[in-house]
């Protein structure tokens, strides 16, 4: 019993056989760069097809009829025979003819430089793409997993695996690998560039050249088909886990997973193109891309609208438009690319430096988090331990300012009080409309006037004293108009104290009192004067 | 695991280093892979909506089908999310059902299984778990859904006959046409309300002077009423046959409920067995009642008592007698007849009920328990079966 789904992934395969051929593409990359007259047409297919071929040798061991062929001699024997093929391609492309006799006189001129630099690489993507494929035998399941076995829970479970692999080491030792990879890449990528005047000047001068395009694709398609095989991987560790759990619905996941993989990936990568490269601003000329195309997609669809329009119009006897009288329009004036340098979309240099570098610092700041948080170190405690810090230092600061500017205002009120004399306050309703205010608000200020008035004859309020408890100092002051203030006291009381609705003509009542309570405390004013 | 962090930190110092504007692409595409993994998890399994269905109620030997039910609402894939329910073991084996699936955006998945009803009890169904992750191995997150979900598995009901009892009701008590069970005229006193009393009988002023809910006792002038008490104090049960002869106790009493609502009288039913669903931890009671839907009040009762160890039977009788109007037919469900147990009986019989004892586990002499509650002036009957002891054990 083998795991037939899993060793037949056409999918998974040529990612192995993408990666690898990438990672030789790398190399051949870094040659043309100091020998340009390389050839690289037909070589990085060669190196696919190698890598192809390699991935799909070691998922062909994996199964139990080939077990015998699973030696070192098979391998070898396998490589010989690329070798031959590459020759073959080699002469073919150099337009030779195979010639016996020469190789049999001279050995040595059957390997020219061409074939021996294409075998090379080739046993570099073979050997990337054998190891890859390899890891990812180790992750399939296992006959012993794949049995179906009854559940019973009085059942001696003997035939459960003793040691369930351990698909997670797998997976990281073939991430290790394709990370450290990845480095050596970058590391060529940046000897590509390394222009050969300027070694003299020392490595610090490296010339900003541009990547070379198959080192950009070769990097690309490293990093991305990793990402894509790490994700292969992670279902690998899903699927062990799930049959070992007998979950139902394994099928429909695995099936589903590739596009989904896919899917994640490409976007990303599609979002990335967006964002800033250093001092480029990518995303500006993105734009102008996006902008030039819609206008001309505008464009066309005008000129599409005015011909079918015409010909209408034609049909019916109208003057076409060339008929027409009219003064003559020319073309639509279709825009024109920006010459370089010329008419772009202007970013200026330090708004991109800063965003780029924004986005640095975001990114190394959550990488590092992450980093050392999975090595134990509680970050969100240092932060919250931080944060605690720097409130405490915070509210210790506003308590002391507040403190210091509450003594300040007292002072400067002792002394303003000390030398000026007592001014009352302004009413506030002084510049009140009444006729605006509500029938409560009205009683409410019918009294507190009333109030005002006594104050202003020396009958203050005590700041403790209810209304009810005023009334009676109210009614000893001016016991002519006792009624009049039990009246006003009992109506605020009732506005300011209670839901109870209060009517207009109540309002009006309680005006009348006010005003006949008013000219009592205006008599007594007139008599005191 | 493989630590994409590092792989960041380190293309973006060679990024920075060997000045390769280039490799910042890299890092984007990592890090973005990174971040989207991260917050398409969390935010995707907090987006799913999870509903069981099934039919909660089910007769021995009945196939329960349950459904699971996963909706994503949100527009974002579920790679994958897997389903984990715990079920319990009695109806299905093994006790988990576990499933995976992917859920596309605005899309449901269904985890279907069959619970085989073959023991009478209240299960819970659940708690449920669900767990989803990444693509990539960046993030796992999980949840658990406790939804309280029960199935109902009513008791075994078997003929008299297979109880050794006649088919005739065995507590020579008939319905009659003039049936009168209490006289609402001659109020006794009152008792503490009890789900399933008429509101026509609640005692309002006393209630309300009580700040309890009451309700009136009236006088029986003939009683026809039949009310099972049922013991399930585990201390009383032979050890070897504890758990068989109490569940055969529980079909005992649900074949006698089902044959007296099927003679149309009234039955009730007292245990002192665990009710799960008891507030307060009191025995079960519930009164005497006639028809389809007091017999399944009874069968769903006795689907969900548990034994235990409890008060024994001579104690806990006499209290729960207290209620029970005079002439009522007590039919006692219980593992032997001791002593204690005659005696309790016999004060039963003094205190004007009829009362009949079913022995419902082996007993060598079985005679001699007989004899004495003849003596004592009541009836005893053997029913116990050893073929279901057997299937029961």
């Amino acid at each position: 019993m083998i795991d037939i789904l899993w060793h037949r992934s056409f999918f998974r395969r040529t990612l192995i056989a993408l990666l690898g051929a990438s990672f030789a593409m790398g190399m051949l990359a870094l040659a043309r760069a100091f020998a340009p007259t390389w050839p690289s047409g037909y070589v990085p297919l060669v190196l696919f097809a190698v890598a192809w071929e390699a991935a799909y040798t070691t998922d062909q061991l994996a199964r139990p009829d080939w077990r015998f062929r699973r030696t070192l001699g098979f391998r070898l024997a396998e490589l010989l025979v690329l070798f031959l093929l590459i020759r073959l391609i080699t002469l073919g492309v150099q337009g030779r003819a195979p010639s016996l006799w020469l190789w049999l006189r001279r050995p040595g001129t059957f390997f020219d430089a061409e074939f021996i630099g294409v075998s090379l690489l080739a046993v570099v993507a073979w050997v990337i793409a054998v190891s890859s494929a390899g890891d990812f035998v180790e992750l399939a399941l296992r006959p012993d997993e794949l049995v179906e076995r009854p559940f019973s829970s009085r059942e001696v479970r003997w035939d459960v695996p003793a040691r369930p692999p351990q698909r997670t080491e797998v997976l990281a030792r073939f991430s290790e690998r394709w990370l450290w990879g990845g480095f050596v890449l970058v590391l060529l990528a940046a000897l590509s560039r390394v222009n050969l005047g300027s070694l003299g000047r020392g490595l610090i001068g490296l010339a900003r050249a541009g990547l070379p395009t198959d080192m950009v694709l070769a990097l690309v398609t490293y990093f991305l088909g990793g990402l894509l095989l790490l994700s292969q991987g992670r279902l690998a560790v899903l699927r062990g886990r799930w049959q070992m759990q007998r979950a139902q619905g394994i099928a429909e996941v695995v099936a589903r997973w590739p596009r989904y993989a896919l899917a994640v990936v490409v976007g990303v990568a599609l979002g990335a193109l967006l964002l800033p490269l250093g001092s480029t601003w990518q995303l500006g000329r993105w734009l102008e891309i996006i902008l030039f195309t819609l206008m001309q997609v505008f464009v066309a669809l005008i000129g599409l609208l005015s011909a079918l329009l015409g010909w209408l119009m034609g049909l019916l006897g109208w003057p076409s438009a060339q008929e027409a009288p009219t003064e003559e329009i020319g073309p639509f004036p279709l825009p024109t690319p920006a010459p370089e340098g010329g008419r772009r979309l202007s970013v200026p240099d330090w708004l991109s430096g800063s965003l780029f570098w924004l986005i640095v610092f975001v990114i190394v700041a959550y990488a590092l988090m992450n980093y050392l948080g999975g090595r134990g170190l509680d970050l969100k405690r240092i932060v919250s331990t931080l944060r605690e810090g720097w409130a405490f230092i915070w509210l210790w600061l506003r308590r002391r300012t507040r403190e210091a500017l509450a003594q300040a205002r007292a002072t400067w009120a002792r002394l303003v009080q000390a030398e000026a004399p007592y001014i009352a306050p302004p009413a506030p309703w002084r510049f009140l409309r009444l006729r605006a205010l509500s029938p409560r608000e009205r009683v409410r200020f019918y009294y507190l006037a009333a109030l005002r008035r006594a104050a202003e004859h020396g009958v203050r309020r005590p700041p403790a004293a209810t209304p009810l408890e005023h009334a009676p100092l109210l009614d000893a002051s001016w016991p002519e108009a006792q009624e009049g203030w039990e009246y006003l006291t009992a109506e605020f009381v009732k506005a300011r104290y209670t839901p109870e609705p209060i009517e207009p003509e109540e309002a009006k009542g309680v005006q009348r009192v006010w005003e006949q309570v008013k000219a009592i405390l205006r008599g007594r004013k007139g008599l005191k004067t | 695991m493989f630590e994409l962090p590092f792989l960041i930190l380190l293309l973006v110092l060679v990024a920075v280093l060997l000045r390769l504007d280039f490799i910042f692409y890299i890092v984007y595409v990592c890090f973005g892979i990174l971040v989207l993994s991260r917050w398409w998890t969390t935010r995707g399994l907090m987006g799913l909506e999870v509903k069981r269905r099934f039919v909660d109620h089910a007769f021995l030997d009945e196939k329960v089908a349950v459904e699971i039910e996963v909706r994503n609402r949100s527009r974002l894939p579920m790679p994958w999310v897997q389903v984990n329910e715990i079920v319990p073991i009695l109806l299905h084996q093994p006790s988990f059902v576990r499933q995976v699936m992917a859920l596309g955006g605005r899309s449901r998945g269904v985890v279907r299984y069959v619970l085989d009803c073959r023991r009478r009890g209240y299960y819970p169904l659940g708690p449920l778990f669900l767990s989803a992750g990444d693509l990539f191995g960046f993030a796992d997150a999980e949840r658990k859904d406790v939804l309280h979900d029960y199935l109902t598995v009513y008791p075994q009901i078997v003929p008299l006959s297979r109880l050794g009892l006649p088919s005739k009701s065995p507590f020579g008590v008939i319905r009659t046409p003039q049936q009168i069970y209490e006289d609402p005229a001659r109020t006794v006193g009152v008792r503490d309300y009890r789900p399933g009393d008429s509101l026509r009988r609640m005692h309002w002023k006393a209630s309300a002077r009580q700040e309890r809910l009451l309700v009136r006792k009236y006088e029986p002038a003939i009683s026809l009423a039949t009310v099972l008490f049922l013991n399930l104090n585990l201390a009383e049960y032979d050890d070897a046959m504890r758990a068989a002869a109490s569940e055969w106790a529980i079909v005992v009493a649900a074949s006698l409920a089902s044959h007296l609502v099927a003679e149309r009288q009234t039955v009730g039913l007292h245990t002192n067995g665990r009710d799960p669903l008891a507030v307060d931890g009191r025995p079960l009671a519930l009164p005497p009642r006639a028809g389809r839907a007091h017999l399944m009040k009874l069968l769903e009762a006795l689907a969900r008592v548990e034994a235990q160890e409890t008060t024994p039977l001579a104690q806990w009788l006499r209290l729960a007698t207290q209620d029970l109007p005079w002439g009522v037919t007590l039919a006692v469900i219980t593992p032997n007849g001791d002593e204690a147990t005659c005696a309790a009986l016999h004060a039963l019989v003094r205190a004007g009920f009829v009362v009949v004892l079913l022995i419902c586990e082996p007993q060598r002499q079985f005679a001699q328990v007989r004899s004495r509650a003849h003596r004592l002036g009541f009836r005893a009957f053997p029913v116990w079966d050893e073929k279901a002891l057997r299937r029961h054990a």
